[in-house]
């Protein structure tokens, strides 16, 4: 398995991973990302409810950086990582089981429009440089 | 790409304007585009994840007749008075995915504007431009939906005294040393220039500046329609408002 980017989840252009199972999609950032952009000082998560592809679901501040990265999934927010807002650099530390955002789905079109780890490796779509 | 006219307005509408771009330029609405801006009344911006209360001495910014905003940027507090500030839109995808790398490459258009009035700069990472070991411009970005934002300042003059009464130390009694150092680190083009550069002359050097460092022509325009009607949107609803400047 790429420790970089593991098969078990799809993934999106923005630096988002996704792993769906029964119309729940669990939702966070790539190690690429966050090896990328180093240290998280910040983060901003998301609040509970509907949530359209594209609006921002998380804003983060790293020691170099600082964005919002658009929901992947159209879809109602029905858990949110809370903890991470106290301590965002657990992200750093592992950002496959420090998880952003859980979503129920509304539109399972949208996920064709997602990668698996292979196509997304090889589109260097993760990358932040 | 996009070349706008200098807009000289508050510091919420500047915030709206720079937000509106970069969501027009993310819908495709707009190609690549840069502005630069003054602010008038003098403002402070804190950084978009920053508490206003920690970082503003509000008694004093209502005294002296200066805003208060917040921006859609990371990093600290800026106090913005006698300065050019510009910003930017651009594609993500069309600037290096290395984060320094892209603040040195778009810098570089500043560094070329001030070697145009005699000052020799250099970019100073992550994200600051020096000139003679002191900064003179500072710079943040932000991402969104593949565009990137930068907006930055070019200090024209500077008040240091003045900048310290408004913005909060965590220690007081370590302020005058505070003040000392900036004193020593900070300079501005009117310090460095070998005169004074008028207004006109100082926004065509650095627009020279960019056209070679990108190697392209600014083309002058305006903001769209929907930039207009999303940016009263956004200093009405959002950077004018007391809620979001007060959310942390």
């Amino acid at each position: 398995m790429n420790e970089l980017m593991p098969s078990d989840r799809l993934y999106n252009t923005n630096y988002s991973w996704i792993k769906i199972s029964e119309g729940i999609a669990v939702i966070g950032v790539t190690k690429v990302f966050v090896t990328s952009v180093k240290e998280f000082v910040f983060i901003d998560l998301p609040k509970l409810g509907e949530i359209k592809k594209g609006d921002t679901y998380v804003s983060l501040e790293s020691v170099k950086w600082s964005g919002h990265l658009g929901s992947p999934l159209t879809g109602e927010i029905i858990e949110v990582n809370d903890p991470l807002f106290d301590d965002p650099e657990k992200l750093n530390a592992d950002p496959y089981v420090n998880w952003i955002m859980k979503l129920k789905l509304s539109n399972s079109e949208e996920t064709k429009e997602l990668f698996d780890a292979d196509t997304a490796i090889a589109k260097s779509t993760c990358q932040v440089h | 790409m996009r070349f706008l006219p200098v807009i000289k307005t508050n510091g919420a509408k500047q915030m709206a304007i720079d937000e509106a771009m970069l969501e027009a330029r993310a819908k495709g609405l707009i190609p690549n585009t840069l502005r630069f801006f003054t602010w008038k009344p003098s403002c402070v911006t804190i950084g978009y994840f920053q508490s206003a209360k920690r970082e503003v001495d509000f008694e004093k910014a209502k005294e002296l007749g200066v805003d208060v905003v917040r921006r859609y940027t990371g990093g600290g507090a800026v106090f913005h008075d006698a300065e050019l500030t510009y910003s930017l839109v651009m594609g993500e995808d069309e600037l290096p995915k290395d984060i320094v790398k892209s603040y040195e490459i778009i810098c570089s258009f500043i560094v070329k504007g001030l070697e145009k009035l005699g000052i020799k700069g250099t970019f100073h990472p992550i994200n600051d431009i020096i000139v003679n070991g002191r900064k003179i411009s500072g710079n943040a970005q932000t991402r969104k939906k593949g565009v990137l934002l930068q907006h930055g300042t070019i200090l024209l003059d500077i008040d240091v005294d003045k900048m310290f009464s408004l913005l909060l130390v965590p220690d007081e009694k370590l302020k005058d040393k505070m003040i000392k150092v900036v004193k020593d680190r900070v300079t501005c083009l009117n310090q460095e220039a070998r005169e004074k550069v008028p207004f006109d002359a100082l926004i065509e050097s650095f627009k020279e500046g960019f056209e070679e460092t990108f190697n392209t022509a600014l083309e002058p325009g305006n903001l769209t329609e929907f930039e207009i009607m999303e940016a009263e949107r956004l200093a009405k609803e959002k950077y004018g408002s007391e809620e979001y400047l007060q959310c942390r």
